[in-house]
């Protein structure tokens, strides 16, 4: 489609796309990279340069423009100069993402039809996670990600956008940290996309003014995600006494004041902060501040014990302590021992041995044993071998992986190195998402660190065997977490899943035994190996071992990045761990393995975190993305959110994937705008069956899990919908807004209103015109006497107003 | 060369390592159904049509593509195996955008080959096209004086400028003297036993006729002087000039080949009884039946004419069959006409095997109402429009307006009409277009950027047969996969023209693709029944 709007093309200069050839490769596995390089220098696919591709390059015209077109991350078409993704993963999609998406089209008056405003200076699309499940709804501006994002912040968020707009995208994290027995203290500040995204570089900006200001020694250490992402941006100060304290949700503001409480010169002042800190902790308010931004965190504080009690760090270990790139650090807390070993003193017989005792089984949500994987591999006669590390996390609703190849990156380099060793591999490949650009960066800072250091390259340790690690970038397709799909995508080829067998443990990247391990998968090998087999087959159930990490999110009290033993119930996590449904509202469900899992009813939270105990309701492992939903959440709606996903995110190769997931997305819209069949769910039921049974891939034998878990759980809520009627008050065809008695004539609600669907009638009681109202729900979360509601969507006006939905609390960066 | 023994449907194989289920079914002589699988190229695995069932595993697995392993058991020809593959067709149809039958001819009650006859007009044979004509319609002469035409009503070209003059058409094609030779039939000889056929007006004849076809001999009971029946009823048999072509093109089909016995009415149950016990079956073709009358020969009858049995028109009495109104009152003599072929049939099945024919509709992929200006999408295909076509009833000649008319046909009907794989299977498997029937459909599209071949994205599979041959072949710009999920399509490479992406290899891409995605521009399968006899 033509698109006037945006601004004039660049003009492509085919000596440029020679060089951009010349630079990145000229093979058909280049195409991937070739085209991503293109994106990155005009902002689309010229048709000029893909020509000149084919011309210049061994890429197939066919493979090109098939690659070119299946990519979701590539455009054809020119963009305008900032890109906004709105994140509608799971997390943000149940607090609102679908408002936010159609409050920032009108915000910047995107014609219809359109992806970009008429000056071209920014285009909007939707992707699907953005990995900071916990700040939901996420908005991401160029490189910058935003937070909280509700209708009615996005112009804050533009401003502070064109405000930055000069910064550059940088990881803010410094080297290594300095090893000084001089330090008189230290303020550790987390640097994990989320608390990036949660301000935490304008932080650490400030902190470091802060402390020039006292003129004492005190160094700032970056950590990588500390797990309480709900309470970003964090800030700990351990004093040279040992003694640590942690302050939550940290504004540049704070920063004096919490320097100033712990650093500061002897004397009299000393005492009255003293005496002053010790009022303000009694009332529960941080540092002299005000009570809404800062909470200083007591570990002994019983929610901070909670969410930290039950977990178990082995992915995560020393969690909130090590500095991400800091090598010498990892070393110093057992890093790399694992590997050393394995390479001076073990047998690859043995390790795999030692693995396969683990009870290890894949992360990456199916669950096979990986032991058994290595020895596969091992056992081939080609003696041609490749290691692959799955970093293509897609599901919408889970960042663990992006939160360990950013906060850990040696220790999935060391597990993948070790996978490398034991099958015998000289190669290795990170195939990591595009939409996850600091784990990029982490990881390829951490490859060139352990290449310096002797771990990567030719003849390790002496040991005669090389090995050469590289990153892939995904290009924003959820199938390619799919083996065979990924090795495509690896291949230059569309990511398109074909049959096993051949599995790529046989016949995978360029035709030879592959072993693909997903990251978290290799983030345990470490430390199996350096505790011991039995150590973590000790923990679990019979047939799940070790530990889990969960993405904790959606409507949840305290969200973020856990790891807990197997074995562990759903309720635990969910109540113990993060405190229940926030708002003190009841959780009703909680939807575990994101698209592929299903929605596992409170009823049943004693099911423990096991694979075959999560099949057997229906739902599955998945990669560990757990969203709570409560009471204000239509089932319905949460199913059709999946399926939109896996119908949009589906290949397109094989029939029941590719019709089944758009018919059933079809009929699960028809009830949400309340024009179902009778007949619709026992139709509804028939295509999931047959998806289920008859597609590819994983991605289509499992798509049909949400919609088969809330049919047997919630099948009341379905059965509503049919007769027109929304229990939860979320599907926007069937509610409309009505202005109560409370009304004060107030006015703010038609001051807010985008589309001026309620006339200004100051002192008077407001009326909603029905008609106009896009059911942004801004009017009722603005109103200041809780006047406006939602009702059934019916003629008559006696019926009852339903629940509504959450509200979603607003915060602007500052 | 390493062997596997396998099982199949409990019968056991050996093949070699590496084959596919596939493969080892066919050793047996196993059908399985398979549309995006071609011997010689890659698979591909994508329709998932060859669906099998892995015993040990409970698991689907595609047969096309699976390889064997030692001890595998397959079930392949189980009804659980025949409904997986029905429902997945029906997932594959319920986005395929096409009509497999023209409007027009789905109109037709007797089905007649409209499309076809309008390009053997165009074409020049002449014969071929009055051969049709009466094959389908027994009386293309008489219909063309009194038949309303439904078939000119759903005509796709009247929503361009004018529908097609359908019945002149066929009645100038019945009684021009240029295909007189042709339409004096041939007949079979007579194989069969005698059947007789009561009453003489269109269902009769056309029962008559159809069952004489078949090699059967016929005596036909008319208790007035002349037949026609129900025909003189209509308005324009008044004119003098029908009664001179209906008696021309009787001529036809009366003589030594079928015994017309006037002027002899069947009333009591004796008479019946004495007819029905000297024929091998008996066709009730009265036009009406008064409830005495039925009473007194104790048939079933219904409040509007007689109770059948609706897959073959058998009455309560056994070999006793009715059709036309008789059964359902009617006004249009085409329907009788048509009854009284679908009689013959279910009547050749009984006096064969004592089991009446049944007569089963094919499977017909339906457009349906077209939106505001796809009807362009055909416009190439038919001829321009000169104006009116010369008056009605008033030419016996195949003249070049005649040929012109026909010549505008859209021919809108499916170019595989009769060798797509999918109708073909849909047929086999009972399919059912209308079960996961989706609310929105994409626009017709017939792409034309190619001198030979038309391309109708609405009816791919996405099996991509075509993109492997083009890089079998090393095409230079090649077919290929263009976007993702549901709004995935073949498409040339940078969606360049047809020709540039099939290149050299157009014919072979149009003969393998399985269905009518690909099809030559000006080559249409000659058109088949559309109906199975079972």
């Amino acid at each position: 489609m033509k698109n006037p709007a945006s601004k004039a093309p660049q003009e492509v200069r085919l000596d440029e796309v020679d060089r951009l050839i010349e630079q990145v490769g000229s093979s058909a596995e280049h195409a991937l990279p070739l085209l991503q390089a293109l994106q990155e220098r005009y902002g689309y696919l010229p048709e000029v340069a893909l020509r000149r591709i084919v011309e210049r390059t061994e890429i197939t015209a066919a493979n090109l423009w098939s690659v070119a077109t299946f990519y979701p991350q590539l455009r054809l078409r020119p963009a305008g100069r900032h890109q906004i993704c709105v994140c509608v993963g799971t997390a943000c999609h149940v607090k609102g993402a679908e408002r936010v998406y159609e409050a920032v089209q009108r915000e910047l008056r995107i014609p219809e039809g359109s992806d970009t405003d008429p000056d071209g200076e920014y285009t909007v699309r939707k992707v699907t996670c953005l990995g900071c499940c916990t700040l939901a709804p996420v908005v991401m501006v160029d490189h910058v990600t935003y937070g909280h994002r509700t209708a009615d912040n996005l112009r804050a968020m533009l401003e502070d956008f064109a405000r930055h707009s000069a910064r550059a995208m940088a990881d803010p994290l410094s080297g290594d940290n300095q090893s000084d027995a001089s330090w008189e203290g230290e303020v550790r500040i987390g640097l994990g996309s989320c608390c990036i995204a949660g301000g935490s570089a304008r932080v650490e900006a400030a902190l470091r003014e802060a402390i020039q200001r006292t003129g004492r020694r005190i160094r700032v250490r970056h950590v990588g995600c500390v797990g309480m992402c709900h309470q970003t941006p964090l800030v700990e100060v351990v004093t040279s006494e040992g003694q640590a304290v942690r302050y939550s949700r940290v504004r540049p503001d704070d920063v004096a004041r919490i320097i100033e409480a712990h650093f500061q010169p002897t004397g009299v002042r000393r005492f009255l902060r003293l005496a002053e800190q010790a009022v303000e902790q009694v009332l529960g308010y941080g540092v002299g501040g005000d009570p809404s931004s800062v909470r200083q965190l007591d570990p002994r504080d019983s929610q901070v014990e909670a969410f930290t009690c039950r977990q178990m760090h082995i992915a995560t270990e020393y969690c909130g302590s090590l500095h991400p790139l800091d090598l010498g650090e990892y070393r110093r807390h057992g890093g790399l021992e694992a590997l050393r070993q394995c390479l001076t003193s073990r047998t690859f017989e043995d390790v795999i041995e030692e693995i396969e005792r683990s009870g290890l089984r894949g992360r990456g949500g199916a669950g096979f044993p990986t032991g058994l994987k290595w020895r596969r591999v091992r056992a081939s006669a080609d003696p041609i071998r490749y290691v692959i590390c799955n970093g293509d996390e897609g599901d919408p609703g889970a960042f663990m992986d992006r939160m360990l190849m950013e906060s850990y990156p040696y220790r999935v380099l060391e597990g993948l190195i070790i996978a490398a060793w034991a099958v015998g591999a000289r190669e290795g490949i990170l195939y990591i998402r595009a939409e996850y650009p600091l784990a990029l960066r982490r990881i390829g800072a951490a490859i060139e660190r352990l290449r310096q250091e002797g771990w990567i390259g030719r003849n390790i340790l002496g040991t005669g065997w090389d090995l050469e690690l590289r990153i892939a970038r995904g290009g924003g397709a959820f199938v390619c977490g799919e083996e065979t799909a990924l090795i495509a995508s690896i291949e230059g080829r569309r990511g398109s899943p074909s049959l096993r067998p051949p599995y790529p443990a046989e016949r995978g990247y360029r035709g030879h035994p592959t072993l693909v391990n997903n990251c978290e998968t290799l983030a345990l090998v470490p430390w199996i190996l350096r505790h011991g087999a039995e150590a973590f087959a000790s923990i679990g159930t019979p047939h799940s071992k070790g530990t889990k990490v969960f993405a904790l999110a959606g409507k949840v009290a305290r969200g973020g990045l856990v790891e807990v033993p197997m074995g562990i119930t759903l309720r635990q996590i969910v109540e113990d761990i993060g405190g229940g449904a926030a708002g003190g509202r009841r959780w009703k469900a909680v939807q575990v393995g994101g698209p592929s899992g299903g929605c596992v009813p409170e009823s049943l939270g004693d099911t423990p975190v096991d694979y075959e105990a999560l099949q057997a309701v229906g739902a599955m492992m998945g990669s560990g993305g757990l969203v709570v939903l409560d009471e204000a959440d239509c089932m319905v709606d949460v199913a059709r959110y999946f399926l939109s996903f896996t119908a949009r995110e589906s290949c397109g190769k094989c029939s029941p994937c590719r019709v089944g997931t758009q018919r059933m997305l079809e009929i699960l819209d028809r009830l949400c705008e309340g024009r179902a069949r009778p007949d619709d769910l026992m139709r509804l039921e028939e295509i999931a069956e047959l998806t289920r049974r008859h597609s590819l891939c994983g991605l289509g034998r499992t798509a049909p899990n949400p919609v088969l878990t809330t049919l047997r759980f919630f099948r009341s809520e379905y059965e509503a919908h049919l007769q027109g009627h929304c229990p939860a008050g979320r599907c926007v065809k069937l509610i409309r807004y009505e202005v109560g008695p409370e009304c004060i004539g107030c006015t703010r609600c038609a001051q807010v209103c985008p589309v001026g669907a309620i006339p200004p009638n100051p002192y008077r009681p407001h009326v909603i015109r029905a008609d106009a109202c896009v059911r942004c729900d801004l009017c009722r979360t603005s109103c200041p006497t809780q006047a406006i509601r939602i009702v059934p969507n019916t003629n008559a006006s006696t019926v009852a107003p339903v629940q509504p939905p959450e509200l979603c609390t607003a915060e602007v960066p500052s | 060369m390493k062997l596997v023994k396998v099982s199949i449907d409990g019968r056991a194989v050996t093949v070699a390592e590496g084959s596919t289920v596939l493969d080892a079914a066919r050793t047996l002589g196993i059908e399985i159904p398979t549309l995006c699988h071609r011997d010689g190229l890659p698979h591909y695995t994508s329709c998932m049509v060859c669906a099998v069932r892995d015993l040990a595993s409970g698991r689907w697995i595609p047969a096309c593509s699976q390889p064997v392993a030692e001890g595998m058991e397959i079930e392949a020809s189980s009804e659980l195996v025949h409904r997986a593959r029905q429902r997945i067709l029906e997932l594959l149809l319920s986005e395929h955008l096409g009509d497999c039958e023209a409007p027009c001819r789905r109109a037709c009650p007797a089905s007649l080959r409209i499309p076809e006859m309008c390009r053997l007009t165009r074409e020049g044979r002449l014969d071929e096209a009055a051969r049709l004509v009466v094959e389908d319609l027994i009386l293309p002469v008489a219909l063309g004086w009194v038949c309303p035409a439904p078939c000119e009503r759903t005509c796709r070209r009247a929503d361009h400028d004018r529908a097609l003059a359908i019945r002149e058409l066929h009645r100038r094609l019945g009684c021009s003297p240029d295909t007189a030779a042709v339409r004096t039939p041939r007949w079979p000889p007579r194989i069969g036993p005698t059947v007789a056929v009561i009453g003489g007006g269109p269902s009769g004849i056309s029962a008559a006729v159809a069952l004489r076809r078949r090699g059967y001999a016929v005596h036909v009971f008319e208790r007035s002087s002349r037949l026609g029946g129900g025909l003189w009823a209509s308005p324009a048999a008044a004119n003098p000039k029908f009664a001179q072509a209906f008696a021309a093109e009787l001529e036809q089909h009366v003589g030594v080949e079928i015994e017309w016995h006037l002027n002899t009415p069947i009333e009591t149950a004796e008479e019946l009884n004495h007819i029905c016990s000297s024929h091998a079956a008996t066709v009730l073709a009265l036009g009406s039946i008064e409830p005495e009358q039925s009473r007194a020969w104790g048939l079933a009858r219904g409040a509007r004419g007689l109770i059948v049995d609706p897959a073959t028109r058998q009455t309560n009495l056994p070999g006793v069959f009715a059709a036309g109104g008789v059964v359902q009152p009617g006004k249009m003599a085409v329907r009788s006409i048509a009854d009284g072929q679908r009689v013959a049939a279910a009547v050749a099945g009984y006096v064969r095997t004592g089991h009446p024919t049944v007569w089963v509709s094919r499977f017909d992929s339906r457009v349906g109402r077209l939106e505001p200006g796809e009807v362009q999408q055909w416009v190439p295909d038919g001829g321009p429009d000169r104006g009116a076509f010369p008056g009605e009833m008033r030419s016996e000649q195949l003249d070049a307006a005649t040929i012109a008319e026909a010549a505008r046909c859209f021919g809108c009907d499916c170019r595989k009409a009769a060798t797509c794989q999918l109708r073909r299977y849909a047929d086999q498997y009972g399919a059912d277009a209308h079960r996961f029937e989706s609310p929105t459909r994409p626009p017709v599209i017939l792409r034309r950027d190619h001198p030979q071949v038309v391309y109708e994205p609405g009816k791919c599979i996405r099996c991509g047969i075509c993109v492997r041959i083009a890089a079998a072949a090393g095409e230079p710009l090649g077919m290929t996969f263009q976007g993702r999920g549901y709004s995935e399509q073949v498409a040339p490479s940078f969606n360049d023209g047809l020709e540039a992406g099939l290149g050299r290899v157009w014919r072979e891409c149009v003969a393998a693709c399985p269905t009518a995605a690909l099809a030559l521009r000006d080559r249409w399968d000659p058109m088949g029944p559309d109906h199975i006899e079972r």
